[in-house]
């Protein structure tokens, strides 16, 4: 499922080390070599490595992307998971930050949905989405973000209804709820909590159990929460006895289609049971 | 309160299996010369707290007090001494014995009655014709037990049980292996018994029989009492309230994915009498929940299809195309994987290492040769740990060491290192702690979103219906009803499985 996030990690791994090979990085990554050669295959159209034979190196002249800039892996897999909670012809609502943008990019094949965002890159990540009707509140962009806070985009949630509201936060605990490092980002969802039938939340396992500046809500105010596996279990144990959905994603690996692996089946002469048809 | 007023008080008892939390501050308050109730839903707690009672199983914390003072139980030999007995699910009786040897089989209270380590054949007959005739039962203690009824039999266990003059006897849902008429008999019985003087503790999860026998029924939820309620003022509706809780269908993860093809199919299989003319279809992406009394069926049908059994007639389609499983191996090769009920008993080989454990379903993919590759085979157990957090220590670990929810989370792993199709689970969750539940119900996600098929057998109908997007209803080796997760309810889950 999480073939992005594995991808992301290869990529991480030649930039590290330069090149790699095929076998070490299957161990590594506990997927099978056919699985590997396949994200190798993906990597090399993007341009970003150069496949040698039993492995890959990495194409040096390529400008590099500053590793600080990058997604980290936890958080793209957790754009995956959460698109997976929308569905065709809903209105939502998705929140700014860096997160919200992985959502947005995994919205991209969605039909009829209306998303509604206050953050500049969501709106950004929706540009090439056919099926996807976006607009933005409008409002005071915040320093150094995209985000949009303020009267106008108050204003913008005046007369909406959401089906969800997807928000990511800056902070997950016990004693704070969800918290916000701005009080504007924070009077701004507490308005759209009243706007909404369903709040989820997407943040990564390293929000949980930090706390910032603006309280929005309560842990008790959503309804499904996206994070990592990694989440502690005292919050896994929380959800479940307060009725909150917690989805974190496993990666697994993806099914081998039967044409491929019909000569490995019929390799040993064993008929495993099957009755050619 | 006053002292005295109770025999039995059972106050803020607290148990903890591994993290699994059993009873959290429990209370019990039981008269003297009742027969009080105890009732929940399967896992409440209601076993572990007369255990608990009974010696067999040590408390976490809290106190026991009879009679207003406090009490040390800490062995089933002080239960005793202190008059406390228990009559368990299974009888633990001799068949062979006759009904007379049966009772006084117990040396502590029968003592008179042996000779030569030998029981006393006549004086024993005696002995249990005195007890029948203050109990009016109308039993002959020369009958092998072998010869007689279940309800009988339960009669014997309870003769053998008051032959040690109990003060408080703890019956474990003695009526589940009986008939309707054979339960109503038996209950008249325990009256009987209660007019000399006993003490019960009736444990059981039919608010039914409860509502004939209780003088007060103590519900319990979730390892803590919610009330205590005076027989006559059981009301079902309030009662069945009590003992489900809260609507909790909406703490299961569950994924709506779009629509897929066929994977499975399975055509009027039927394996003797045990499983009959089971027809169904399970699709790509689609989790299928089974749901059915212990003896349903449902096991065999997960057996029949990993290999273990062979149907006697139907036919078994996987993506289209016929296929006969006959071994175990063969069915692993198609795609079926198989996670048992009896995680210890089945799924795991106990005392071998974390890693041994997880390589052990695809011993191919990591060798070399003739000879297993050990690096590969850490590289790789180190990535499947890592992909599902579980907790280890080192991959030299046993697994026996682990918790619950790290040991199915090490079945799953090694079921993740083959290519599993089709994921059979059967009672995946049962006994695990609540973040560990999470946690499996999050992996199951995972596999249907690549595609897997998953049929998920369970006795925690809320999970079913949580986390199910249909659920089949067995009942004597045949289905009874489906019904869609978003249509389901306890209630006629029960219905279906119980017709």
């Amino acid at each position: 499922m999480f073939a992005a996030a594995r991808q992301e990690r290869i990529k991480e791994l030649l930039l590290k080390h330069k090149q790699f090979d095929v076998a070490s990085l299957a161990a590594m990554l506990g997927v099978t070599e056919v699985t590997i050669r396949r994200d190798l295959d993906k990597l090399e159209k993007e341009g970003f490595i150069i496949k040698t034979h039993g492995g890959a190196i990495l194409k040096e002249d390529l400008p590099q992307p500053n590793l600080a800039e990058r997604v980290p892996p936890e958080v793209i897999e957790l754009g995956t998971a959460a698109a997976l909670l929308v569905n065709n012809n809903e209105a939502i609502f998705l929140g700014g930050g860096l997160t919200c943008q992985q959502v947005a990019a995994n919205l991209q094949t969605k039909q009829r949905l209306t998303v509604m965002t206050n953050d500049l890159q969501v709106a950004l990540e929706l540009n090439n989405a056919l099926g996807v009707f976006c607009s933005v509140t409008g409002g005071n962009r915040l320093q150094g973000s995209g985000i949009l806070v303020g009267d106008l985009a108050l204003r913008a949630i005046e007369e909406v209804h959401f089906h969800k509201a997807i928000l990511s936060v800056s902070g997950i605990s016990f004693t704070s709820g969800y918290t916000a490092n701005t009080v504007e980002e924070a009077t701004f969802y507490r308005q759209l909590l009243t706007r909404c039938e369903e709040l989820i939340i997407v943040a990564d396992y390293r929000k949980f159990d930090k706390t910032g500046f603006s309280r929005i809500a309560d842990l008790k105010a959503a309804q499904k929460v996206v994070t990592n596996k990694e989440v502690g279990d005292d919050y896994k144990e929380y959800y479940f006895r307060n009725n909150i959905k917690l989805y974190t994603p496993y990666e697994v690996e993806e099914i081998i289609e039967p044409d491929q692996t019909d000569q490995q089946q019929g390799g040993d002469g064993d008929d495993a049971g099957q009755i050619s048809s | 309160m006053t002292q005295g007023k109770y025999l039995l008080e059972m106050r803020e008892i607290s148990k903890s299996f591994y993290h699994n939390s059993v009873l959290d501050r429990i209370n019990l308050r039981v008269k003297s010369g009742e027969i009080h109730g105890l009732l929940g839903k399967n896992g409440a707690g209601k076993t572990t707290l007369a255990n608990i009672l009974y010696g067999a199983v040590a408390k976490d914390s809290g106190e026991i007090l009879l009679n207003g003072r406090p009490v040390e139980v800490n062995t089933v030999g002080k239960a005793r001494s202190l008059g406390i007995i228990k009559i368990h699910q299974e009888l633990n009786i001799f068949p062979k014995l006759t009904v007379a040897e049966n009772i006084f089989v117990n040396a502590y209270h029968g003592r008179r009655l042996v000779r030569c380590g030998l029981i006393h054949r006549e004086a024993a007959i005696e002995e249990a014709l005195k007890l029948f005739a203050q109990l009016h039962f109308p039993l002959d203690p020369r009958e092998k037990v072998e010869n007689l009824g279940v309800a009988q039999q339960q009669m014997v266990a309870i003769a053998r049980a008051l032959a040690a003059n109990p003060k408080i006897l703890i019956l474990d849902e003695p009526t589940a292996a009986l008939s309707e008429q054979e339960t109503e008999y038996f209950l008249r019985m325990l009256k009987k018994i209660q007019q000399t003087g006993v003490t019960m503790l009736f444990i059981s999860h039919r608010l039914r029989e409860l509502k004939l026998i209780a003088d007060r029924v103590t519900v319990i939820r979730d390892g803590r009492d919610v009330a205590t309620i005076p027989t006559h003022a059981l009301e079902e509706e309030r009662v069945i309230k009590l003992m489900v809780g809260l609507e909790t269908k909406n703490r299961y993860p569950n994924l709506a994915l779009p629509a897929k093809k066929e994977l499975l199919r399975l055509e009027r299989l039927s394996v003797g009498n045990i499983l009959r003319a089971i027809s169904f279809t399970l699709h790509e992406s689609e989790i299928l929940g089974i749901a059915g009394l212990a003896g349903s069926g449902r096991t065999t049908l997960m057996k029949t299809l990993f290999g273990l059994l062979k149907p006697t007639s139907g036919r078994i389609l996987l993506r289209g195309r016929e296929i006969r499983p006959k071994t175990v191996r063969q069915a692993i090769k198609l795609g079926f994987a198989y996670v048992m009920e009896d995680r210890l008993a089945d799924g795991l080989f106990n005392n071998r290492s974390v890693m041994e454990n997880i390589s052990s379903t695809n011993l191919e993919r990591i060798t070399k040769g003739k000879l297993i590759d050990g690096e590969l085979e850490k590289k790789i157990a180190w990535g499947l740990i890592r992909r599902l957090h579980i907790n280890v220590r080192a991959l030299e670990q046993k697994i026996q060491t682990l918790s619950g929810g790290n040991q199915q989370k090490c079945i799953l792993a090694k079921w993740l290192f083959g290519d599993g199709l089709v994921y059979l689970l059967d009672e995946p969750t049962a006994g695990l702690d609540m973040a560990s539940k999470v946690d499996i119900y999050n992996i199951l996600n995972s596999l249907i979103c690549r595609g897997a098929g998953v049929i998920m057998i369970s006795s925690d109908l809320s999970e079913l219906i949580g986390m199910c997007h249909r659920i089949l209803v067995m009942h004597n080796g045949a289905i009874t009803g489906e019904l869609r997760g978003d249509e389901a309810t306890e209630e006629k889950i029960i219905k279906l499985a119980s017709r």
